[in-house]
């Protein structure tokens, strides 16, 4: 990568340092802080780590531990410790949200821009380092820190069960932690190319938006939306936003017949899960038109950049 | 390479109805101080936004060898400019703000940024948002002074501050900046202030170049004659330019004609270039 791109995007960092490391940290800390609640004994049940309908708590995973084998106790670990941790994410879809859309609006507000412009670099850089920063960056940080959080969760069960003789080395499943953190980002990076002309859009907002860029991003689509279900009865346009934003999993073949016996299961299954997605999305028509439009949003952000004072 | 650092041919600019820049052209050489110099809306801010690739322009332009609009980020090498207002990202730190020029301007000097801004009170590691208005401008100088470029340009870049801040960023872009191999233009309504080191002025109004000459032949042109009591006609047949009452006496303003011819009718004086601009706005000349 050319030099300017990593001088950009460590700039971009600096200017959104809250978003991008405070907040999953400040958030992993707030997780940290509830778990530690019960296992201090300040409430009465370990109710909070209850994990989607499969009740797996935690007095009750630990007190039955040694009737598993290992390889059992390793897999409901990464469950468990995962589940924890999965509190970083929460902050992440704002701050790519936001960051996008603020970017180039706040550049021309305060006129930094005019300074940024005064640099041999090219509107093209700036532009494609203001999406790489928040869409492909971010998530890598949070990443980091889910790892960090699930490594965090699992010194504190192995002091809990320490204390009433579970086993320990079982509890830090590094290997099924790397595993799943590289399912994780890889899914997530599917997901987020499918929404990429919703993204760039953002970005095209943020570079021409006069004012209040929310307003400028939200409403068309919602008039859009609106209108055609006045006029037409269609929904449409509706459609095409959900699917963009997770629908087209739907259309993935056999995905719902994965069967998951066991925990260990789990991790063929998501290799699998994540083969089927990746191939769906490149074979996809729709997957690429969207990744057309995103270019041609890109472009016209670029070009209105080149003008912006 | 050509002795120019700006050529511009018919340059224009239009906003809708309104013409900012109508069929400009005119050449820049190295190592001049130029002074633009026009009331607020005449097209100056127009004319430099088109020469530093901000903006669109119709018309021939070469900055450097380059067309701005299309390459500005080339251009940036050797170009160096302050805008009219603060621009400074106000989230940076002082100590960021040199690291981020530094990470992308080959022609930045960090040895040179430091010792400049070594000299001054502003603390490196606060940020911009927090500095006095005066020492955002010093940050900003000690970078400009610190890339090795061409071109240099500064709109109203004083704007707002103190008279010693003022003098002193004059004095530090003379003695530690210019020299013959750079180009340096300067907006500003303080003419006053910049009148002793422009080699050249540039007047704009209404989108058009009304004048532009050096200096020191601007003096010559222009010349201001206290009318001795008697002469009121004779000088009158000469083709003031303007006219005005000073103690009592007519005072005329005459371009191009002869000092001598005057000398005869009274007393001359050299003017000031601010003296010239308000004669060159409001006269015929």
């Amino acid at each position: 990568m050319n030099n300017n791109y990593i001088a950009l995007i460590k700039r971009d960092f600096l200017e959104g340092k809250g978003g991008y490391l405070w907040a999953p940290a400040i958030a992993l800390g707030i997780a940290v802080f509830f778990s530690l609640l019960p296992i201090l004994g300040l409430t009465d049940s370990g109710n909070v780590f209850v994990i989607n309908a499969d009740n797996v708590d935690l007095q009750e995973f630990l007190g039955r531990i040694n009737e598993h084998t290992p390889e059992e106790i390793s897999a409901g670990a990464t469950f468990i410790l995962s589940g924890f941790a999965s509190l970083v994410w929460i902050p992440l879809p704002f701050v790519i949200v936001f960051t996008l859309l603020d970017q180039l609006y706040s550049e021309r507000k305060d006129k930094s821009v005019l300074f940024w412009k005064s640099m041999p670099v090219s509107d093209t850089e700036e532009v494609l380092a203001k999406l790489i920063m928040p869409v492909f960056v971010a998530p890598i940080i949070y990443l980091g820190i889910f790892f960090v959080g699930t490594l965090i969760f699992a010194l504190l069960l192995s002091i809990v069960s320490l204390f009433i003789g579970g086993p320990i080395i079982e509890l830090w499943p590094i290997w099924n932690l790397v595993q799943g953190s590289i399912v994780l980002i890889l899914t997530f990076f599917t997901m987020l190319l499918w929404t990429a002309p919703l993204l760039a859009w953002l970005m095209l907002v943020s570079a021409y938006a006069p004012k209040v860029p929310f307003i400028f991003a939200f409403a068309p689509p919602a008039f859009i939306i609106a209108l055609e279900a006045i006029m037409f009865e269609g929904t449409r346009f509706a459609e095409w936003v959900g699917n963009r934003l997770g629908g087209w999993i739907k259309e993935v073949e056999g995905i719902r017949h994965y069967r998951v016996d066991d925990l260990e299961d789990l991790f063929r299954v998501s290799w699998d899960f994540l083969g089927s997605i990746i191939g769906h999305s490149l074979t996809s028509g729709s997957f690429w038109a969207g990744i057309i439009i995103a270019a041609a949003f890109l472009f016209g952000a670029i070009e209105i950049r080149k003008r912006a004072m | 390479m050509s002795e120019y650092v700006i050529e511009a041919n018919n340059l224009s600019k239009t906003f809708g109805d309104f013409k900012a820049l109508d069929n400009v052209s005119f050449k820049m050489p190295i190592g001049r101080i130029v002074g633009v110099i026009g009331e607020n809306g005449a097209g100056k801010t127009t004319m430099l936004n088109a020469v530093l690739g901000l903006s669109s322009y119709e018309g021939d332009l070469r900055v450097n060898g380059h067309d701005p609009m299309k390459e500005r980020n080339k251009l940036m090498q050797d170009v160096c400019f302050i805008a009219d207002v603060a621009t400074l990202p106000k989230w940076m730190k002082v100590s960021d703000v040199i690291d981020y020029v530094e990470s992308v301007h080959p022609r930045f000097n960090r040895a040179k940024a430091m010792d400049f801004l070594n000299r001054t009170s502003v603390p490196l590691n606060r940020k911009v948002k927090a500095l006095s208005k005066g020492m955002t401008v010093q940050v900003h100088l000690a970078v400009v002074m610190a890339i090795d470029a061409k071109l240099l340009v500064l709109d109203e870049p004083t704007l707002g501050l103190d008279i010693i801040f003022r003098k002193q960023f004059y004095q530090s872009l003379l003695e530690e900046y210019f020299d013959e191999e750079r180009t340096i233009i300067i907006t500003t309504h303080q003419v006053e202030e910049v009148e002793h080191i422009l080699s050249d002025v540039i007047f704009i109004k209404g989108g058009k170049i009304v004048l532009e000459e050096e200096m020191e032949d601007l003096t010559q042109i222009f010349i201001e004659l206290m009318v001795a009591p008697g002469n009121e006609e004779k000088a009158q047949a000469l083709g003031p330019i303007r006219k005005g009452a000073n103690f009592g006496r007519t005072t005329c303003i005459y371009k191009d004609v002869p000092r001598e011819e005057l000398n005869a009718l009274g007393e001359t004086r050299r003017l000031g270039l601010a003296d010239i601009f308000v004669a060159t706005m409001t006269g015929e000349g």
